[in-house]
């Protein structure tokens, strides 16, 4: 393929920011951050930006005088045990950031940070699942990947998690939520689970795994029909959904499914990549940032593999940043249809801050837009035929969304045989 | 505590103070009382010695200034960042009676102290149709200036009153700093006749009550004191109607502490005393000491009978008194379990006109009963009737009648 990339600036000169210190950063793409996978490498922020202590601040908190004045009474006057400062800090740097009303801006405190930097780094033992949080708050999976230990517990997609080894994940964050069912490797974890279908609860033990997820998987279907499911914008994304294309394409599919469904993100040059794979030349996505004034776009190139075949692209709610910008690019273009469910909405872009006592600080700094500038964040991409979840559920070897998929090839691209003489 | 004159020692519950603060304090019904050591000043830092600034700054200057950096919207006002910033730091405290108030917050809580404010003196009442509609009290710059009982707020200094307009914000608009030149224009619709007026009305100081008296209709030998809040005019309203009632010659007292959500403890232990003439008032630990206050000599005649009333309401200084008369046997205490609230607040101003309470002591009744979660047990336990009966005050006259001397 054409390589994307060579088309516009590099990632890290864009990040190459004032002040950010010596140290080279490592692309600060925050792609997904709120899908976070608990079952291995979790694509979805990538990043760090280099330790705290590179960064020259100009400005202090000047105005702040009031802070301290509640600070020095409250150590001179409260009656009961004063918390330490650092816990007093860790509030105050909270309190602060949800007056911001961005869930993504978020602080994350040192033990838990460090579980986030394991999850990037990829060595733990998770349940092989992505994670979510409904609307009430509730932690629930949002993808048991195939044969791999949650699945293989017999979790499905929507089940909701009550406790871990005991302990309730209510009002939890999902970050604290993730932390309390990873753990060793070998070991266990004890859930309780609740299914809103079927309004069961049950308990199960969950083996934490070093999690294979695989990055692509792709089969011919029946009646010459090529499937391919990308899980993950990782660093091999491109490539190895590039290889496994070739290879299907050598039996020359009629058409394409795509399937970005529970897909959370990953890195944004893979992103673009993927997209350039089905689209010739023009805008993939454009992206707006604090720092920058002009918007950066983002574009493909001609001559990829597959540019032209007929191409399904099956997306639901856990399909996030970067499976949006690919399907909305997709979708923008007139490339594809997309069947299945809107998408999460997570268009915005998180800078992923060290800082100088091991906890970190995510803030949005970043949004992106789909070539016809409709912001990502918030509502989603929808499809455009919906499949709704049936009401009375299915079966585990049934899957309605991809029999829509192959309906829809049927009904638009249908087959040609051997009879009709062409 | 000398060293706190800065700041106002107060006792008073939670929920209660927000409802002052959003807006019951400002239609003039006052809930909360208080008293105060010294006197307010404009700011208190000034004693206290200060960290070095550089490494107090550390971690929140960094997540500041990466804020101002990286963030992609408008960052909120620095007084919001701060505001936040304050309450998340007093939030890892786990103590719901240290908190912070912004200053209309703290302006509201200072009138509700000082049990008076400056304004036109009108209850201001939101109506059915969703309008607002005025009652001057009596005495008022209001009432002088023509204002009539159920006249309809149009607007004011010529700013229509829309519908929706927080009550608040209507009452703060009615109020202001009483001097020279000070006031407020209001387009009011006469209830009589459906006129607009425009009236000019000077400000004023208008003081709210916390105590009323009156004799029973029931039993004109039983004399009924009831005090809303401490505030600072507490002791002195509380002596009147002592006057007054033993001048009619009652042979008996309620003192009815219902829904008497607390306020200033010097008042609270003044109130105490007006009514004791030896004995301890409260016992009070502070971090590093415990002070017992004492009844000086000159009460009420202890032969006067007294019953206290009480309910879920009465809370903070109110329990005080309550309980400072059940331990020294002076009065029967009668109604509901009392809501248990027993620390102390000191209230600081602080330099932007915002103000901090911090707890900042812990009081005990002089059988050293520990008030915080439980409330006080009362004599006499009764269930609150659903009809809108005062069985409490029933039961009181019930108990006093046998024991008023013929």
């Amino acid at each position: 393929m054409n390589d994307a990339r060579s088309s516009k600036p590099s990632d890290t000169e864009v990040l190459e920011l004032p002040r950010l210190g010596s140290r080279r950063e490592i692309i600060a793409i925050v792609l997904a951050l709120v899908v976070v996978g608990i079952g291995g490498f979790f694509a979805g922020f990538v990043t760090a930006t280099s330790s705290v202590a590179g960064v020259t601040i100009q400005r202090g908190p000047e105005g702040f005088e009031v802070f301290w004045e509640v600070w020095d009474y409250v150590e001179s006057e409260f009656y009961y045990d004063v918390p330490d400062s650092v816990e007093r800090t860790y509030g105050a740097i909270r309190g602060m950031l949800e007056t911001l009303g961005d869930v993504h801006t978020a602080f994350v405190q040192p033990s838990i940070a460090e579980v986030e930097r394991e999850n990037i780094e990829g060595v733990f033992g998770g349940i092989g699942a992505y994670v979510n949080l409904n609307e009430y708050g509730q932690l629930y999976i949002a993808y048991p990947f195939p044969d791999q230990p949650a699945s293989r517990a017999g979790l499905q997609v929507g089940d909701i998690v009550l406790s871990a080894d005991g302990q309730s994940l209510e009002n939890l964050t999902l970050a604290e939520g993730t932390a309390l069912i990873r753990g060793p490797l070998g070991t266990k974890v004890h859930l309780q689970i609740f299914r809103p279908q079927t309004g069961e609860i049950f308990e199960v033990d969950v083996e934490r795994a070093e999690i294979q997820i695989p990055t692509v998987r792709a089969e011919m279907l029946e009646d010459g029909i090529a499937y391919a499911a990308l899980f993950r914008f990782n660093g091999v994304a491109t490539r190895q959904l590039e290889a496994e294309l070739s290879r299907l394409f050598a039996r020359n599919p009629r058409a394409l499914i795509l399937d970005l469904r529970g897909n959370p993100g990953g890195l944004l040059d893979e992103a673009i990549s993927v997209s350039d794979l089905f689209l010739p030349q023009g805008v993939v996505a454009i992206q707006r940032t604090t720092l920058l004034k002009e918007p950066r776009v983002y574009y493909s190139d001609t001559g990829d593999i597959a540019e032209d075949i007929p191409l399904v692209v099956l997306i639901d709610r856990g399909s996030a940043s970067a499976s949006e910008i690919v399907a909305g690019a997709i979708r923008d273009r007139e490339r594809g249809v997309l069947i299945g469910l809107p998408t999460f909405g997570k268009g915005s872009v998180q800078l992923v801050h060290d800082l100088s006592d091991g906890s970190q600080l995510r803030i949005t700094y970043g949004a992106w837009y789909t070539p016809d500038e409709i912001a990502l964040n918030g509502t989603g991409i929808s499809p455009d035929i919906e499949v709704e979840l049936p009401a009375e559920g299915f079966g585990p070897a049934d899957d309605p969304w991809l029999a829509a998929a192959i309906e829809y090839i049927d009904a638009t691209y249908p087959m040609v045989t051997e009879s009709n003489g062409s | 505590m000398g060293s706190r004159g800065s700041g106002w020692v107060t006792l008073w519950v939670l929920p209660i103070l927000k409802g002052v603060a959003i807006g019951i304090t400002l239609l003039g019904a006052f809930v909360a009382g208080f008293f105060f050591r010294g006197s307010l000043l404009p700011a208190a830092s000034g004693g206290l010695a200060l960290a070095d600034p550089p490494e107090r700054y550390a971690l929140l200057q960094e997540v500041q200034g990466l804020l101002e950096r990286y963030y992609l919207r408008e960052l909120p006002e620095q007084r919001t960042l701060e505001y936040a910033a304050i309450r998340g730091a007093l939030s890892a405290l786990n103590d719901p009676y240290t908190l912070f108030n912004d200053p209309p917050v703290t302006r509201n809580e200072s009138d509700a102290l000082a049990g008076q404010y400056g304004g036109i003196g009108v209850d201001v009442q939101y109506a059915a149709d969703g309008s607002y509609v005025l009652y001057p009290y009596p005495g008022s710059p209001a009432l002088a200036a023509g204002v009539e009982e159920g006249d309809t707020l149009l607007a004011i200094n010529g700013q229509p009153v829309a519908p929706g307009t927080r009550l608040d914000e209507i009452v703060r608009a009615l109020r202001g700093e009483v001097k020279e030149g000070n006031g407020v224009d209001i387009r009011v619709r006469k209830r009589e006749t459906g006129a607009e007026v425009t009236y000019t009305i000077p400000f004023a100081v208008i003081t709210v009550p916390s105590v009323i008296w009156r004799t029973l209709i029931e039993d004109s030998r039983i004399g009924y004191v009831q005090i809303k809040s401490f505030t600072s005019r507490t002791p002195e309203e509380l002596r009147q109607a002592f006057d007054e009632l033993l001048a009619l010659q009652v042979k008996a007292l309620v003192l009815d502490l219902r829904n008497n959500a607390g306020g200033l403890l010097k008042e609270a232990i003044d109130t105490a005393d007006e009514i004791l003439s030896d004995g301890v008032i409260v016992i009070e630990k502070t971090r590093e000491a415990e002070r017992t206050y004492t009844a000086n000599e000159g009460g009420l005649d202890a032969a006067l009978p007294m019953i206290v009333l009480v309910n879920q309401g009465t809370a903070s200084a109110a329990e005080l008194v309550a309980g400072a008369l059940q331990d020294n046997d002076r009065a029967m205490v009668i109604g509901q379990r009392t809501f248990g609230k027993g620390s102390v607040q000191l209230i600081f101003p602080l330099s932007d006109g915002s103000s901090v309470h911090i707890t900042s002591a812990e009081w005990l009744t002089p059988d050293r009963t520990p008030l915080n979660r439980q409330g006080l047990e009362p004599d006499i336990s009764m269930i609150p009737a659903e009809d809108g009966r005062d069985v409490e005050l029933d039961e009181a006259v019930r108990q006093l009648q046998p024991r008023i001397a013929e």
